[in-house]
């Protein structure tokens, strides 16, 4: 049996700035084959695709579709048959269903749009993929699984046969999870070829027929299905790497709870139910490690804990003291500080300079603040000395912040924060993009407000850094915490990595 | 690190200029473009723009003529400018003032027997209440349904016209018959220095408030960045209601003015287009008061100058709308940005 | 009170209104808040009546009339599109600016300022459509209109067409609700803001000229605000065509009411005021619903979990 290369892409390299994103990649596809991608946030996965997609033009290396070398972007893509179903949908709400599918390629006669042609074509496609819904109805009336098939069908509609799903279960009940592999399953009866991006390991052992598995930026294995397991899947995806980073080496921590969350839910505004009876509790000179592919309620639980978000149900004490109804400012005067994971658009006004930045949440403090007015010269002299203390390199005191590099301008937002002497700090990705002499740099102002008593939630995607960093870690799946991790355990083998990428990925659940 | 202070010093040359480019930009492509339309129509520009000049600073009484005209608009501009930081956009200000306006000679009509002082007193803060709460309605609605500001605006201004020329002409307080048509006579009236000092202190007021209070500190903030300025613990939404209804209060000191020190009376129409010369004068001014300021300057100095235009050139005086039309159009165009955008290439591949 | 007079008027005061009102829905069809519909149509009704006047010929002033004003048009979308000015603050300019031009324009091109009346040989006339005969009802209200009227009526239902069954129509209804999608889709975006633009110069043109030659006058200001009661009607009605054209036609009831009740003695002010009100309401109404509604949808989600986990 012949088995062509419909897709060969080979040392496929790309840049973002100064990271590397993608670092010389080889990837192929067979015809009729279901091909998973793995790995976790920041692998390099979705760049990959959309290199594939002809969103995105490599740095280097190349592509060959069918045998033959080709540069593309995306309405040649199209005609070369390579269709992409995104995380989010590009929908258009108040359309139709029939609109939506045909958008990309209207039939008309002359300028009319031929509707009988186009529904006859999308009837089909509905029947086969099971939908009930009417193609005049609006796309916005569906459900979100509803939704995918439409998207999986539009690709269908202008003649894909390479289809590209990125992450298409992150929006899916289990029971639509099923009929998707259905689905694809009857896409490569049909002869497609299908590359299925995914965190999910048990998902993807269900219904892949090759795995490559990425890791910042390299591929770190290419199995078939039926080679490896789950947990081999696992130390491809977060096997450790050595490097020169400072470590947590407390043991000791305290017993006295300064954070405590109890019973808490949140559902969005569509509905969704994104944080599932959390508990937890944080202690005092404790770092606790919040691990979990993004997604899965990170967000919401930073923002319910700062004060942005309320919570549907539940509570949240600090220091036994009942928060749940405090506001923002309340909250930071209490005690609690935050380093967001979004350093330029939440953590720090660009637009702004030191000075502007070091006083935010301070404004109203009676140090900074007599009668209304700014005492311009004691905020002056308190950025000097920040400038100097965190050594924040290239920094002027008038400058707008955004001269200032990664690594500085978290060095600001780490001054700001680390000032109020909080007994609460909650660090979100807190060295994402940063090189070796800023993480340390970053790792050692949190163990020295660890020191200090305050209690640290650290909130990482990056595995390495929370096995290094926390005294306890909970990883998070889907809203809830599927899994508790001590440091002791780590470290006398208990638990391997694996386990923890099991964790990650919603397998184990303790 | 050498690198660094030429990036620093040139960073800091480019926010100055570019603060400063924009406005002048604007102006000076609007007046060219006023003077081609002259010279198309057989006029002289040179002339008429001399004429202006001098129309508006020519002589003591036309230069007390162009701050009386100024005045109104500095506080307009207030109006828009104090909104437009917040990320509020503002455009009911025509509206505000009818509603101020008709405050006032609500006032007059029940408390016309009061002393003179208390009158005033009266009557400023029922103007400022009615501008403020007018301000404050889309505001409200922006906060709780999400509406959009500009719309209601609108619609309130339309509204308020109306509503105002229905109280000039069927209200018990009309005065039909009288040789002004549809206006209503105000008692008290103000000399045109008290007004003056008293706008005076208003804008030293605003400018300290702004540059070194912390709620100028928290304006700002809110401006640059809205989801920072909440996350620093300011509640946004709150403190945009407050900022709407300032704004508004500022169309009311407006009015005050031009009702109690000017006119002494109100009349249908009294402040069409003047909403929009706040806004002009504002987006002027950009960042900066003084640039308010003189905005407003050069907009109540054309206003001025177009008396004595017609009466000395065969130019008509509405080109100085004209004029106008064009500083609105070419002062948002941030024109600096499109040419430094060649610089922001050279930095990136600097840095590869 | 003649029946027949007023509704015959509610027509001809409809019209122009339909015509901004359907030049303003091409332009928030693709997303761009033209709020200067009052200056396009004002300067259609310059332009129509100075060419007019200029080159002694009704069909050649108008021709030129509506050219200028699609270029108008044009020339709105380029600061919008391209110098990303925003869109409220230049069609405020534009409303300065129009206002400006028109008024100073008129001395030099006419030798009087504020009103200058055309001869009455140029004048859009009325048209006696045969089809009425003398004593039938409809033919009181329907005939005698000029042609312009009579393309106003038919065009928000071809518009409709257009919009829902045509490809062109596909895409500009996709770029105004979801920009994204439609350029992954391979619609050309920015060409089809700029076309959308200039055809809300083009409708502004007629409407212009409606406006200004069945009186072959021009007066400055004679637009009295119908492009804002054209926003108020798009925002009434959602940029719908055809509840446009409903609209629009009980703005021209309001208008020729109050012309009516007027010259009877009647205050017309509140009468005036009662659509911007309506219009009022129609913003603020739908976005009342959709809070209710979101807070049903989190409200059910929570009971389904209660239920489901068995009361906490």
């Amino acid at each position: 049996m012949l088995s062509k290369n419909v897709v060969e892409m080979q040392g496929i390299t790309k840049y973002f700035s100064n990271v590397l994103a993608n670092s010389d990649i080889n990837f192929t596809l067979i015809q009729g084959e279901t091909h998973a991608i793995i790995g976790e946030n920041g692998a390099g996965k979705s760049t990959l695709m959309k290199i594939l997609y002809g969103q995105i033009q490599p740095d280097s290396g190349k592509i060959f579709i069918d045998g033959e070398p080709k540069n593309y972007d995306i309405s040649q893509a199209l005609k070369y048959g390579i269709g992409m179903v995104h995380q989010n949908f590009m929908h258009v709400d108040e359309l139709s269903v029939l609109e939506n599918i045909i958008l990309n390629n209207i039939p008309d006669n002359f300028g009319f749009i031929d509707f009988k042609n186009a529904r006859r074509k999308c009837q089909e496609y509905i029947k086969s993929f099971g939908l009930k819904c009417s193609l005049s109805s609006k796309i916005s009336g569906l459900s979100v699984g509803e939704r995918q098939k439409i998207e999986i069908i539009k690709t269908l509609y202008i003649g894909a046969r390479i289809l590209i799903l990125d992450e298409p279960t992150a929006v899916l009940t289990p029971q639509e999870s099923k009929e998707l592999f259905k689905n694809i399953n009857l896409l490569k009866s049909q002869g497609k070829s299908i590359i299925f991006i995914s965190h999910k390991l048990r998902e993807v052992m269900e219904v892949a027929d090759r795995i490559t598995v990425l890791k910042k930026g390299k591929v770190t294995g290419s199995f078939s299905n039926g080679e490896v397991d789950e947990t081999d899947l696992a130390r491809a995806m977060v096997g450790r790497q050595d490097v020169d980073l400072l470590q947590n080496s407390a043991n000791h921590v305290s017993n006295k709870t300064v954070l405590k969350a109890s019973k808490i839910w949140f559902i969005d505004k569509d509905g969704i139910e994104k944080i599932k009876n959390l508990n937890f509790s944080l202690h005092e000179g404790e770092i606790l490690g919040i691990g979990g592919v993004e997604g899965n309620g990170q967000k919401e639980l930073q923002e319910i804990l700062v004060g942005r978000y309320s919570p549907d149900f539940g509570r949240i004490e600090l220091g036994g003291q009942d928060i749940t109804k405090f506001s923002v400012a309340q909250r930071r005067s209490s005690g609690i500080a935050m380093i967001p994971e979004d350093r330029m658009t939440l953590g720090l006004s660009i637009n702004s300079n030191i000075q502007d930045n070091l006083l935010a949440g301070r404004h109203e403090n009676e140090e900074f603040v007599k009668r209304g007015i700014i005492k311009r010269k004691h905020l002056d002299e308190v950025s000097k000395r920040a400038i100097e203390h965190f050594d924040i390199r290239g920094a002027n005191l008038e400058d707008h912040v955004s001269q200032l590099s990664g690594g500085n301008l978290q060095k600001v937002i780490l001054a700001r924060e680390l000032s109020i002497n909080p007994k609460v700090l909650i660090a979100s990705q807190p060295t994402r993009g940063l090189d070796i002499g800023a993480i340390n740099t970053v790792r050692s102002f949190l163990l020295q407000e660890r020191e200090k008593g305050c209690g640290i939630l650290l909130i990482s995607a990056d595995l390495e850094e929370l096995m290094s960093m926390s005294n306890r870690i909970l990883i998070l799946f889907e809203g809830n915490f599927s899994g508790e991790i001590f440091r002791d355990q780590i470290r006398r083998g208990i638990i391997s990595e694996e386990d923890i990428g099991l964790m990650m990925g919603g397998v184990k659940t303790r | 690190m050498r690198i660094r202070m030429k990036d620093a010093i040139s960073h800091k040359i480019n926010i100055a200029l570019s603060s400063l480019t924009n406005p002048v930009f604007a102006i000076v492509t609007a007046f060219i473009m006023g003077g081609v339309i002259v010279a198309l129509t057989g006029g002289n520009p040179f002339q008429a723009y001399r004429v202006l000049l001098t129309g508006a600073f020519g002589s003591f009484s036309s230069l007390s003529r162009t701050i009386r005209f100024t005045l109104p608009i500095i506080m307009l501009g207030f109006s828009f400018g104090i909104s437009e930081r917040s990320g509020y956009f503002n455009i009911g200000q025509e509206g505000q003032m009818y509603a101020g306006a008709m405050a006032i000679v609500f006032v007059q009509y029940i408390f016309g027997d009061t002393p003179r002082i208390v009158l005033i007193i009266l009557m400023a803060c029922a103007g400022i209440l009615a501008s403020g709460l007018i301000s404050y309605v889309p505001a409200l609605l922006k906060l709780k349904l999400s509406t959009d500001e500009v719309i209601v605006s609108m619609l309130l201004n339309y509204i308020m016209v109306l509503l105002s020329k229905y109280l000039l002409l069927y209200s018990p307080i009309a005065e039909l018959g009288k040789s002004t048509a549809l206006s209503i006579e105000v008692e008290p009236g103000i000399s045109g220095q008290v007004i003056f000092i008293f706008a005076f202190s208003i804008i030293i007021i605003y400018m300290i408030t702004y540059k070194s209070s912390t709620w100028g500190y928290q304006l700002r903030l809110i401006g640059k960045n809205k989801d920072f300025a909440e996350l620093s613990g300011i509640n946004v939404g709150k403190f945009m209601l407050i900022i709407a209804f300032i704004a508004g209060a500022f169309s009311g000191i407006s009015v005050f003015g031009e009702v109690l020190g000017v006119y002494h009376r109100v009349y249908n129409g009294f402040a069409s287009n003047l909403g929009f010369y706040g806004m002009t004068a504002a987006l002027i001014g950009g960042d900066s008061v003084f640039g308010l300021i003189a905005g407003a300057l050069i907009l109540g100095a054309l206003q001025s100058g177009s008396i004595s235009l017609a009466t000395m050139t065969n130019t008509q005086s509405e080109i100085v709308l004209v004029v106008q039309g064009f500083v609105m159009l070419f002062s948002t165009i941030k024109i600096f940005k499109h040419f430094s955008c060649f610089d922001k290439k050279k930095e990136l591949k600097k840095k590869r | 009170m003649d029946i027949f007079g007023i509704l015959h008027s509610t027509i001809r005061l409809a019209s122009p209104i339909i015509l901004i009102s359907i030049g303003g829905l091409f332009s928030l069809k693709v997303d761009i808040f033209n709020l200067g519909l009052e200056a396009f149509a004002l300067m259609g009704c310059f332009s129509a009546v100075a060419a007019t006047y200029l080159t002694k010929n009704l069909l050649l002033g108008s021709t030129i009339g509506v050219v200028v004003c699609v270029i108008y048009g044009l020339i709105y979308s380029f600061f919008v599109i391209k110098m990303k000015v925003n869109a409220v603050i230049c069609a405020v300019a534009f409303i300065t600016l129009t206002s400006g031009l028109t008024r100073y324009l008129m001395q030099p091109i006419f030798g009087t300022s504020g009103k200058f009346i055309l001869d009455r040989s140029f004048a859009l006339k009325p048209i006696d459509l045969g089809i009425f005969s003398e004593n039938n009802l409809i033919g009181l209200i329907l005939n005698n209109h000029t042609i312009l009227v009579y393309v106003s009526i038919v065009l928000p239902f071809i518009t409709h067409i257009f919009l829902n069954y045509t490809k062109y129509g596909l895409y500009i209804r996709s770029i105004g609700l979801n920009q994204v999608a439609a350029n992954a889709a391979g619609i050309n975006v920015d060409l089809w803001k700029y076309l959308a633009s200039m055809a809300s110069g083009f409708f502004c043109g007629l409407a212009g000229i409606q406006l200004a030659m069945s009186m072959n006058l021009f007066n400055v200001e004679m637009t009295a605000g119908r492009g804002f009661t054209a926003l108020a009607v798009l925002i009434m009605t959602g940029a719908q065509p055809i509840p446009t054209f409903f609209a629009a036609l009980l703005f021209g009831f309001a208008d020729s009411i109050s012309n009516v009740l007027s010259s009877g003695g009647y205050q017309p002010q509140f009468l005036a005021m009662l659509p911007y009100g309506l219009a009022l309401m129609a913003v603020v109404l739908p976005k009342v619903f959709r809070l209710i509604g979101e807070k049903r949808k989190r409200k059910l989600s929570f009971i389904r979990i209660l239920n489901r986990e068995g009361g906490e």
